[in-house]
C-alpha cells in the first residue's frame, strides 16, 4: 500500500479508537440531535396529540333543542384535522375566571335564544373569547371554531350552506409533519456530527499536547488530517439510523426514496462539514467551543434549508443565495426525495456538494495545518495586554 | 450572617469583574436565537400568509364574490390568510405539478348557476400534501372562506350580521403579539437565564480549577450564607448582562413590555433565584470551566426551547406540559410571556411558587454537595 494511504488509514483507525474510548463525547453526537428532535416534537407536536385543546363551553341557552345540541355535539366530535377541541361545560363565571387567569385559552358561549333564532330563521351568534398571546397560537385557537361552525352549517343549515369544498391531494398519504422533521434532523445530525467530530479530533491534540508529536512525526500532516476527516465522516453516521428508527416507531412511516442517494449526498456533505470541522478545531484549539458552533450552524441550515417545512414546496423560492450553499442543496434534494421520491434537482445538487466536498478535502488539511501553527488565543491576549499597557 | 453574605456577594462580583467572559453567552445566544427564528417565521410561513393559486372558471357574480372573499379575507388578529395569485387553469396545473405552487383553489364553471338554482356549488382545493401540517393550514383557510360565503359575509364589508349564526370574538390582549414579537420578548429572558445559570456554572468551575473553592468551603462561614451570597451575587451580574441585551432586542425589534415593570422585575428575580443554584450545582459537578459553561448553556437552551421559547406550549397535551413543567425555565417563560404583553396580576401564583420551590430545593442540594465536598477534601 502507498505510504500516504497508510498514514490516512492509521490516523483513521486511531481516531475511531479514541472515539470508542471516549463514550461521553460519542453520546453527545447522538444525544444532541435526539434532544433537538424531542424539543421540536414537544414544541410543534402539541396540536397533533392528546385529547385536544381544553375549551370552556358555556351554554346559556335555556331550552336547548336540535340546533344547540347539534352544535355541542359537533364541537366535541373527533376531528381528523388538528387542533381538536375538548369542550368542558362550565358556567360563565368560572369560564371567565379561568380565562382571565390564563388557565383556559378558549371560551365558546352559546347564548340564550340561540335555538329560537335558528328555529324561526332569525339571526344569532356564538361568542368566543380567545387568548391571543401569540399569533400562531391565536390562529390555532380560532381555526377549529371556524371549522366546527362550517361543519354545523353543512349539517344543520342546509338552506344556507350553498357552497362546500373538496380537497384533492397530490399523493394518497400526507406524511406526518413530525416524521418529516425527524427525517430532516438526520441531515442536521450529519452536519453537526461531522463538524464536531473533526473539530474534536483536532482539539484533542492541543488539549493533550500531542500536536507537536504529530508535526514532528515525519508524516505529511495533510494525510493525518485527512484521516481525521474520514473518521469524522464515519462518526457523523451514528445518529441518523436512530432517528429514522425513532420516527418509524413513533409515526409508522419511512421516508420515500433511494437509500444510496441518501448515502451519496450525505457522504459528500459529511466530507465537506468535516473539512470545516478540522479548520475550526485548528483555530479554536478547544473542543468546548466547537460544540456550540457546530450545533448552531446545524440548526441554522436546518431551518433555512427546510427542516421544519419544505420551504420550496410551500412557496418560498430557493433563491440564488441558497443555490450556491452546499448544505441547502443537500436539503433540497433530500427533502424532495423523502417526500415523494423526486430527483429533479439531484444532479445539480450533487454537483454542487461534490465540488465543495472535493475542494474541502484538498484545501482543509492544508488550511488546518497552517492554522494549527498559529495560536490565535495567545495572539488575542498579546494584543489585549499591549493595548492595556499603552 | 448578613455581613458574611455581603462579603460573599462582594467577592463573587469582584471575580465576575475580573472575568467578564460570562457576558458573552448571554449576548450571543439570544441574538443567534432571534436570527434563527426570524428566518424561520419569515421564510417557513408560520402565521404569515400562505401562498396559494386561484383559478376562476366561472364568470357569474357568485363566483366573483367567492374569489373576492378568498383574495381579500384578512384575519381579525393578523395576516394569517392566503397570499393569492390568480392563474388560468393550465398554468396553475403546470406550476402545481412542478411543485412551484403548493396549492390552488378552483372555482369551477357552473358555480354561480348551481347557487341560483338552489343546488350545492363546490370549490375544489388542489394541495401538495408534503406533510399534514400544510394540509391543516390550507384546509382551515378554505373552510373560513366557505363559511364567510355561506354567512353572506362578502367582500368588502364581510358583514356577518345577516348570517344565521355569526361569530363574535373578543381577545385577552388588545393586540396580538406577532410570532417575532413573542420571540423578541422571550429572547430578553433567555439572555437573563443564560447569564444567571451559565455564568454561575462557569464561576463555580473556575473556583474549582484554581482551588479557591476549598478555601471558601473550609472557612467558618455558614453554608447557608455561602449559598445565599453566591445566589444574590447572580442578581446584579445577570442585570448587568441584560443592560446590554434588553435595549438591543427591544429597539431592534421594536418590542416593548406593556405589563407592569415591577412584576417583570419580580419575575426576573425569581428566575435568578431558581437558576443560580442549578448553575452552582453544574459547576460543582463538572469542575472544568469551559465544560461547565457548555453544560449550562445547553441546559438553558434546551429548557428554553422545550418550555415554550419559540412558541407557547399551551396547546401541548397535559402530559407533555407536565414533563416540561418540571423545568424552572418553563415557569419563567410562562410568567414572562404573560406579563410582558398583558398588564395583569392574575394567573401568576402557580409558576411563582414553582420557582420559589426550585430555589429552596436546589439550594438544599447545593448545601449537601458542599458538605460532601468539604468531607472529601
Amino acid at each position: 500500500m502507498n505510504q500516504q494511504l497508510r498514514v490516512i488509514e492509521a490516523c483513521f483507525i486511531k481516531e475511531l479508537r479514541v472515539w470508542r474510548r471516549n463514550p461521553r463525547k460519542l453520546v453527545l453526537v447522538i444525544l444532541l440531535p435526539l434532544m433537538f428532535f424531542v424539543a421540536f416534537t414537544m414544541l410543534m407536536g402539541g396540536v397533533y396529540y392528546g385529547s385536544g385543546v381544553d375549551t370552556a363551553l358555556v351554554v346559556e341557552e335555556q331550552s336547548p333543542g336540535l340546533y344547540t345540541n347539534g352544535l355541542i355535539e359537533i364541537l366535541g366530535q373527533y376531528d381528523d384535522i388538528p387542533p381538536r377541541l375538548n369542550p368542558i361545560p362550565m358556567d360563565a363565571q368560572t369560564a371567565d375566571a379561568l380565562f382571565q387567569s390564563g388557565d383556559i385559552l378558549l371560551v365558546i358561549t352559546i347564548p340564550d335564544g340561540f335555538e329560537n333564532a335558528l328555529v324561526t330563521n332569525a339571526t344569532t351568534s356564538i361568542h368566543i373569547q380567545v387568548a391571543n398571546i401569540h399569533e400562531d397560537l391565536t390562529k390555532n385557537l380560532r381555526m377549529p371554531v371556524i371549522r366546527k361552525l362550517d361543519i354545523f352549517y353543512q349539517t344543520y343549515l342546509l338552506n344556507d350552506s350553498l357552497v362546500d369544498f373538496d380537497i384533492e391531494t397530490m399523493r394518497p398519504f400526507s406524511p406526518p409533519r413530525l416524521a418529516y422533521m425527524a427525517w430532516t434532523i438526520t441531515v442536521y445530525s450529519i452536519v453537526f456530527g461531522a463538524i464536531f467530530a473533526a473539530g474534536s479530533a483536532m482539539t484533542q491534540e492541543f488539549e493533550q499536547k500531542t500536536m507537536d508529536e504529530l508535526t514532528l512525526s515525519n508524516q505529511p500532516p495533510q494525510y493525518i488530517y485527512l484521516g481525521k476527516m474520514l473518521s469524522a465522516v464515519v462518526i457523523s453516521y451514528i445518529a441518523p439510523p436512530l432517528l429514522f428508527l425513532l420516527s418509524y416507531l413513533m409515526f409508522g412511516v419511512w421516508p420515500s426514496g433511494n437509500f444510496l442517494v441518501f448515502l451519496l449526498l450525505t457522504f459528500l456533505l459529511a466530507l465537506f462539514c468535516s473539512g470545516i470541522g478540522i479548520i475550526l478545531g485548528a483555530m479554536l484549539r478547544n473542543s468546548v467551543f466547537t460544540v456550540p458552533i457546530a450545533a448552531l450552524t446545524g440548526i441554522f441550515y436546518w431551518i433555512v434549508g427546510g427542516g421544519i417545512a419544505p420551504l420550496e414546496i410551500i412557496g418560498a423560492p430557493f433563491g440564488a443565495f441558497n443555490e450556491y450553499l452546499p448544505i441547502s442543496n443537500v436539503y433540497r434534494s433530500l427533502i424532495r426525495m423523502f417526500i415523494d421520491g423526486n430527483y429533479e434537482w439531484l444532479l445539480v445538487d450533487l454537483g454542487i456538494i461534490g465540488v465543495f466536498a472535493v475542494v474541502f478535502v484538498i484545501i482543509s488539511p492544508a488550511i488546518a495545518y497552517r492554522a494549527a501553527q498559529v495560536n490565535y488565543g495567545q495572539k488575542l491576549q498579546h494584543m489585549r495586554s499591549r493595548r492595556q499597557r499603552t | 450572617m448578613l455581613r458574611e453574605i455581603a462579603a460573599v456577594v462582594k467577592k463573587d462580583l469582584k471575580q465576575a469583574k475580573r472575568d467578564p467572559l460570562f457576558v458573552g453567552p448571554s449576548l450571543i445566544i439570544p441574538l443567534v436565537f432571534l436570527l434563527v427564528t426570524f428566518v424561520m417565521w419569515t421564510s417557513v410561513g408560520g402565521g404569515e400568509s400562505f401562498a396559494c393559486g386561484l383559478v376562476v372558471m366561472d364568470t357569474s357574480p357568485e363566483a366573483e364574490d367567492m374569489a373576492n372573499i378568498i383574495e381579500n379575507m384578512v384575519s381579525t388578529t393578523n395576516y394569517t390568510w392566503f397570499s393569492i395569485e390568480r392563474y388560468d387553469l393550465p398554468t396553475a396545473e403546470e406550476l402545481y405539478q412542478s411543485s412551484s405552487l403548493i396549492s390552488y383553489i378552483l372555482i369551477p364553471d357552473g358555480f354561480g348557476d348551481n347557487i341560483t338554482s338552489g343546488q350545492n356549488a363546490t370549490v375544489v382545493m388542489y394541495i401538495n400534501n408534503s406533510n399534514d401540517d400544510i394540509v391543516k393550514n390550507y384546509v382551515h383557510r378554505l373552510e373560513a372562506a366557505v363559511l364567510l360565503f355561506n354567512q353572506g359575509a362578502v367582500y368588502p364589508e364581510f358583514d356577518q350580521s345577516a348570517a344565521p349564526i355569526s361569530i363574535e370574538e373578543s381577545y385577552s390582549n388588545t393586540a396580538t403579539p406577532s410570532n417575532l414579537s413573542y420571540m423578541a420578548a422571550v429572547s430578553i429572558l433567555l439572555s437573563f437565564m443564560t447569564c444567571a445559570l451559565a455564568s454561575q456554572a462557569m464561576l463555580t468551575a473556575t473556583e474549582f480549577e484554581t482551588g479557591a473553592i476549598l478555601d471558601t468551603l473550609s472557612s467558618p462561614t455558614p453554608r447557608i450564607a455561602l449559598i445565599l451570597g453566591r445566589t444574590l451575587a447572580a442578581i446584579p451580574r445577570s442585570f448587568a448582562a441584560s443592560l446590554i441585551s434588553a435595549p438591543l432586542i427591544c429597539f431592534s425589534m421594536n418590542v416593548f413590555p406593556t405589563g407592569n415593570a415591577l412584576i417583570l422585575f419580580g419575575i426576573l428575580i425569581l428566575t435568578i433565584l431558581a437558576l443560580a443554584p442549578i448553575g452552582e450545582l453544574i459547576g460543582m459537578r463538572i469542575r472544568k470551566r469551559e465544560q461547565a459553561l457548555l453544560a449550562g448553556v445547553l441546559f438553558v437552551v434546551i429548557g428554553f426551547v422545550a418550555g415554550g421559547g419559540m412558541a407557547p406550549i399551551s396547546l401541548s397535551p397535559a402530559e407533555i406540559r407536565g414533563v416540561v413543567g418540571l423545568l424552572p425555565t418553563t415557569h419563567s417563560l410562562i410568567l414572562w410571556a404573560r406579563v410582558f404583553f398583558l398588564d395583569t396580576t392574575l394567573g401568576l401564583i402557580t409558576s411563582s411558587a414553582v420557582l420559589v420551590a426550585t430555589w429552596l430545593v436546589m439550594s438544599a442540594v447545593v448545601a449537601h454537595q458542599m458538605k460532601k465536598e468539604v468531607e472529601r477534601s
